[in-house]
């Protein structure tokens, strides 16, 4: 065994919205793995919900050819991240593996990264967050419990890669493709979400991020923020010409 | 009149610099040793790392076993500890328990847990895993590793537990091992971890231990 | 004073000072402490974590899951890679097992209700079991055995089959209960494909899918391996996108998710299937043979009844999309359905709850003959039966009609003991049968719960029960993967509280009884039962463990790898071919107000909750309807255009009435709903189920009138309600708004060209 400190890893994500079902699952799997708050209806009427991947769903067209669209977002983990330069604190970061990082020990709670995220997917703590304490068994030991006053986000399950790289580490190989994945796409039913390290071209996710493929775009792509996270367009064979034309 | 405001004012600061003196060092380091703040925390069961280190000569894996494997080093459970606790009463008659040993007997006769306080803990924040420290350390030198014991080890950051009665934390600023000297793990405060993982190449990372 | 860390801890916390400078230190008190337990803990042995894998007993379908326990805690449940039904994958609810677990209220000993003052005292288990055995002992001993009633929830597997051997050899009638039943469905299977089993629908090679009311991606019959399979379906590697119609009155997941969306007139399903039959018979796409059977020979002069145009306006269509374009679609999902073979068609649901529901079904199913889909790949294929023959295989909940005359015979007081186990029979049927007040007649209602709900609230005797993760079990899923599968279930935790599993209870407790019932139940826990199968399965030396001798090791194997599978051993049987269609269709029938002022109700189950079973866990009650994205509440979806009509908003509070009664929902005006429709989520109106469900929403069982199918089973989908507005208003809690909403998308969709495949 080698003591090994750097990796050529980028996580990357592909969202193909054509398997998209909405079904949850990967919402519910992420609050379970993130020890997220639970957002009880209080929480909800505020508008303070934290939910660090939602599917927004969206309507098109008028009843009867009326159609929804599902778009599960979460943090997109910007080459070129808005929130960055903003914080006072250097609370939040890119690090080497292509992650932008939250560090809640740092954050102060300007809000000034969320105010500047074009996504909405930095959630602040307005309450401490409270479980009964026998719900309390089920957290997660890996992750923090963040406090009142914290920035928090997806983080690509970054307690995962961590686990993933030090089991690499004693089997002294390379992270293999599939080997993990986070807790969003490991419950996806559909295989919608695809994760992986983009920087390995023979990877799943890199093969589905080819600036070739003809469904590919990204979210706000005009606002050169870099998403690393790529999504695959639906497709709608029904698709009048002039409703395509209409919708926006 | 103006005296007592004068030694009100006088008292106000010394208040106000003692409280702080105290902040500022438990913040940088360990707090003084005042109000029973330097002592080990009381444990369910007078515990004497003594007996079973330095009499025994019990290495420390082989109750603390999860530490090359996990995060967390984990104690040991009530069936390991009656392992040996059957035959050991510590009055040397069969089934004649010590005051101390009886309450281990106790539990495990009842099937209840031992709620242990915890001596060393991190803050919330940090997610700090013992395998890796572990096996760093161990790796031969020829390896890029320090080449230490696992018992070794240990004592880096918790200092000599062994010749401990009573477990409490220690301020560890340097080790001997065998013939070298190692940087201690201080206080277990953030800089004297950084600056650990420095010396050694470590990742410096923020999300490596906070996430 | 002792003052120690942790005190300073607590009085610095009461302070301002306290305030500022720890405020990233509120700890739990537990966190000063490191616990260590009795025994050793398997995953400490192992170091760090250990996964187990189990079931997961949130919905019927039961998946394989694996759990991961850390220093004995259960923290995450995850799909098993390995289990042939959900292939690693798994559903909100599954996720939520953990809250089941560990919830706040769950029951911690058996307690015995006073009856004169209604207060609950804690009792043990012995005091608990010897109540129940002396009355059961004393009932039989008197030869009045049939007084006794168990009601449990639809049990497979060896569960299934000790209660059954338990019911039969004390002499007790045994009743299975869920509150959306499958009898029509089995029945039309039974009739259309002579099958005992519901069949596995292959959507993952199918090129194009026609769905009949049935949500099979939110909840119906096997929602997380249609998903599976759903996936592949539209991208998997390897072959075209597969194209998905849904015929549906209400905007289901299943529809959103639909390449097309037929918004069909409840109760008419039936009628668009024969009339696409009869248009693939006249379009000469059709098999012959089932052509043939189909109109008995005489071509389709004898589906004349359903011409297009004809069932076009029957439909409703000709309203929604004008008589051309309703008359083309027909066409067109009929010359689609016969030629992207292969197609499967596939119904159930709201398509099923009629009182003609087993008409609409059968007319679907079907379908599959004309275009070759009986049994071939992409289509229905059948189910071997289990590996273990005297193990049930299949459950399904009785008729409405038996439930009628269950409450009928309560009443008149036939029945002295009632035992329920998984099953809240108070809020799950509908409240026009008053069951609760036959309930009442009984002498001694025993329930078995983890958390206390509607029904355990009238229960003399309640009996804290394992949740699925502390107990023993196995599963046979139905349907199963096409193969033959059994499924194991393992504890992955020590109970939390003096609990013990119903399986275990009912073999605890039958000898006692009497001398024969031991007999009959020669086991003393479900871990030996479920062993005992697991070596019937070793001696049949097949499946993926084969290689693996002695039995232990086998045991060990199946165990750790959630179950036992044979891709080989699949069905033998031939489908007995299509028979003739009814010459005239069936109509549905409705109760409620027949005018143009009164709406169909279309109940559904919620996506997280189902049909309430969920509704005490917060991440299920916090998780977003798919359509509407709406938590927490009872709403109910109501055509947008409806609404500006009738002049609500929003947020209203309105009143549901239908002859059976009357519920408070608020409104959520919609684009996707028919003009003529109402849908309102199942799940909430709790009177009584821990604190996330209590006291919540409404229970749309409350407004479904007693209507029934020719199987004698509920049809949900056939009451007509009015909207009757109140003054009052609130606001309608949802994702939707929670953030700034924009489309996201540049060019959301990319449009492929009719004919050609998907990219």
């Amino acid at each position: 065994m080698t003591v090994r400190t750097e990796w050529d890893h980028k996580w990357s994500m592909v969202v193909d919205i054509d398997r998209c079902t909405g079904c949850q699952a990967c919402v519910v799997a992420c609050q379970a793995e993130n020890n997220v708050p639970i957002n009880t209806e209080d929480i909800f009427k505020q508008s303070r919900a934290i939910e660090w991947i939602r599917i927004e769903r969206y309507w098109e067209g008028e009843f009867p050819d009326v159609k929804a669209r599902y778009l599960p977002a979460m943090c997109q983990h910007c080459g070129n991240a808005p929130c960055e330069p903003v914080c006072p604190v250097y609370a939040t970061y890119h690090n080497d593996e292509g992650l932008n990082v939250q560090v809640y020990n740092r954050c102060i709670g300007t809000r000034f990264c969320a105010n500047n995220c074009p996504f909405e997917m930095r959630f602040f703590n307005w309450w401490q967050p409270v479980w009964p304490e026998s719900l309390r068994n089920q957290l997660n030991p890996d992750v923090t419990v963040r406090n009142r006053g914290i920035m928090e986000k997806c983080t690509f399950c970054v307690q995962r890669i961590r686990r993933a790289e030090r089991t690499a580490i004693q089997e002294e190989r390379d992270v293999k493709d599939g080997e993990f994945a986070p807790a969003c796409v490991q419950a996806c039913p559909t295989g919608t979400l695809v994760f992986g390290n983009s920087n390995d071209p023979n990877s799943r996710v890199a093969q589905l991020m080819k600036s070739d493929h003809p469904r590919r775009y990204r979210l706000l792509e005009h606002l050169g923020t870099e998403p690393n996270v790529v999504y695959l367009k639906k497709v709608d064979p029904y698709l009048k010409e002039e409703a395509h034309n209409g919708s926006h | 009149m103006k005296i007592l405001v004068a030694v009100v004012g006088l008292a106000s600061v010394a208040l106000v610099v003692l409280v702080a003196a105290f902040v500022l060092r438990a913040w940088f380091g360990a707090p003084f040793d005042v109000l029973g703040f330097g002592a080990p925390p009381a444990q369910p069961i007078a515990f004497p790392h003594t007996k079973h280190v330095q009499d025994a000569g019990i290495n420390c894996l082989f109750c603390h076993r999860n530490v090359t494997t996990g995060k967390a080093a984990t104690v040991p459970a009530v069936e390991q500890c009656m392992f040996c606790h059957k035959v050991i009463t510590g009055t040397g008659q069969a089934g004649q328990y010590s005051t101390e040993l009886a309450k281990l007997k106790q539990a495990s006769d009842n099937k209840e847990p031992i709620n242990w306080e915890r001596v060393h803990r991190m803050p919330d924040h940090v997610r700090f895993a013992h395998e890796p420290h572990l096996t760093f350390f161990t790796l031969p030198k020829d390896k890029g590793g320090v080449g230490l014991e696992a018992a070794q080890v240990c004592q880096v950051c918790h200092g000599d537990v062994g010749s401990m009665t009573v477990v409490q934390q220690v301020v560890v600023n340097e080790v001997q091992v065998g013939g070298t000297v190692l940087r201690g793990g201080g206080a277990l405060k953030m800089a004297d971890c950084v600056n650990c993982h420095r010396q050694y190449s470590a990742p410096t990372d923020c999300v490596i231990c906070h996430h | 004073m002792d003052l120690t860390r942790r005190r300073f801890l607590q009085l610095s916390g009461v302070g301002a000072l306290g305030a500022i400078v720890f405020n990233g230190c509120s700890i739990p008190e537990t966190e000063l402490e490191i616990q260590s337990p009795v025994l050793i803990p398997e995953d400490v042995v192992a170091g760090g974590e250990s996964w187990y894998a189990s079931l997961c007993r949130q919905c019927p379908s039961v998946e394989g899951v694996l759990v991961r326990v850390v220093e004995g805690r259960a923290k995450k449940v995850e799909g098993n890679p390995e289990y042939p039904l959900n292939l690693g994958k798994h559903s909100a609810r599954c996720e939520a097992a953990l809250q089941e677990l560990y919830h706040p209220d769950r029951l911690q000993q058996p307690f015995r209700r006073d009856g004169a003052t209604g207060q609950n005292k804690p009792i043990t288990w012995d005091e608990g079991l010897n109540e129940l055995v002396t009355r059961l002992k004393a009932l039989r001993d008197a030869g009045q055995a049939s007084r006794v009633l168990v009601i449990t929830d639809p049990l497979r597997g060896h569960l299934g089959k000790v209660t059954q051997l338990f019911a039969a050899a004390y002499g007790a009638q045994h009743l299975a209960f869920e509150p959306m039943e499958r009898v029509v469905l089995r029945q039309a299977i039974k009739d259309v494909y002579g099958q005992d089993r519901l069949p596995h629908f292959d959507i993952g090679n199918s090129a194009y899918v026609l769905s009949f009311g049935a949500d099979f991606l939110g909840t119906w019959v096997s929602p997380v391996s249609h998903s599976v399979a759903y996936g592949e379906f539209r991208q998997g590697e390897g072959r075209g996108r597969g194209l998905l119609v849904q015929v549906e009155p209400r905007f289901s997941m299943t529809a959103a998710s639909a390449d097309r969306w037929l918004p069909v007139r409840p109760g008419t399903e039936g009628l668009l299937a024969l009339a696409l039959a009869r248009e693939i018979i006249a379009e000469g796409l059709a098999d012959p043979d089932a052509a043939r059977a189909l109109t008995d020979g005489r071509g389709i002069a004898a589906l004349d009844a359903y011409g297009l145009e004809r069932v076009a306006d029957d439909t409703g269509l000709t309203t929604y999309f004008g008589k051309e374009r309703a008359v083309q679609l027909i066409q067109e999902v009929a010359h689609d359905f016969a030629t992207k073979r292969p197609s499967l068609a596939l119904g159930g649901d709201t398509a099923a709850a009629h009182t003609n529901g087993l008409f609409n079904l059968r007319a679907i199913y079907a379908l599959n003959y004309l275009v070759g889909s009986v049994g071939a790949k992409g289509g229905v294929i059948f189910n071997p039966p289990s590996p273990i023959d005297d193990v049930p295989d299949t459950a399904s909940g009785a008729p409405l009609s038996r439930w009628q005359e269950v409450a009928e015979r309560l009443q008149r007081g036939e029945f002295d003991v009632v035992i329920t186990r998984g099953v809240n029979l108070v809020h799950g049927l509908p409240g026009a049968l008053q069951f609760q007040e036959a309930l009442k007649k009984a002498d001694l209602i025993v329930s078995f719960a983890s958390v206390p709900d509607d029904t355990t609230a009238i229960a003399d005797l309640v009996l804290s029960e394992h949740v699925a993760l502390e107990a023993w079990g196995d599963d046979i899923p139905d349907p199963a993967p096409g193969y033959q599968t059994v499924g194991f279930q393992q504890p992955v935790v020590r109970p939390l509280y003096d609990s013990r599993a119903f399986g275990d209870v009912l073999l605890a407790i039958a000898p006692e009884i009497g001398d024969d019932l031991g007999a009959a139940l020669p086991w003393n826990t479900m871990q030996d039962v479920v062993k005992e199968g697991a070596q019937r399965l070793f001696a049949l030396n097949r499946g993926w463990a084969k290689a693996t001798a002695p039995f232990d090791a086998f045991w060990v194997r199946v165990l750790g790898g959630g179950g036992w599978w044979d891709t080989t051993a699949i069905s033998a049987q031939k489908a007995p071919g299509a028979s003739k269609a009814p010459a005239e269709p069936v109509r549905p029938s409705f109760a409620g107000d027949a005018s143009s002022d009164a709406f169909y109700l279309l109940p559904f189950r919620s996506h997280a909750l189902l049909e309430g079973r969920n509704a005490h866990l917060p991440w299920l009650q916090a998780s977003p309807d798919p359509t509407t994205t709406g938590v927490w509440q009872t709403w109910v979806e109501i055509n947008q255009k409806e609404a500006e009509r009738l002049e609500i908003r929003e947020g209203d509070l309105v009143e549901l009435v239908s002859p059976a009664g009357a519920i408070e929902v608020i409104v959520y005006p919609t684009p996707a709903a028919a003009p003529d429709v109402l849908s309102v989520p199942m799940g909430q109106g709790h009177a009584s189920y821990g604190r996330y469900a209590k006291k919540r929403g409404a229970n749309p069982f409350q407004v479904i009138a007693p209507q029934k199918d020719e199987t004698g089973a509920l049809a949900w989908a056939a009451t007509r309600v009015v909207i009757r507005k109140t003054e009052k208003r609130t606001r309608m809690i949802k994702l939707e708004g929670l953030v700034e909403a924009r489309q996201m998308e540049e060019s959301p969709v990319i449009q492929v060209t009719r004919g050609e495949e998907g990219s």
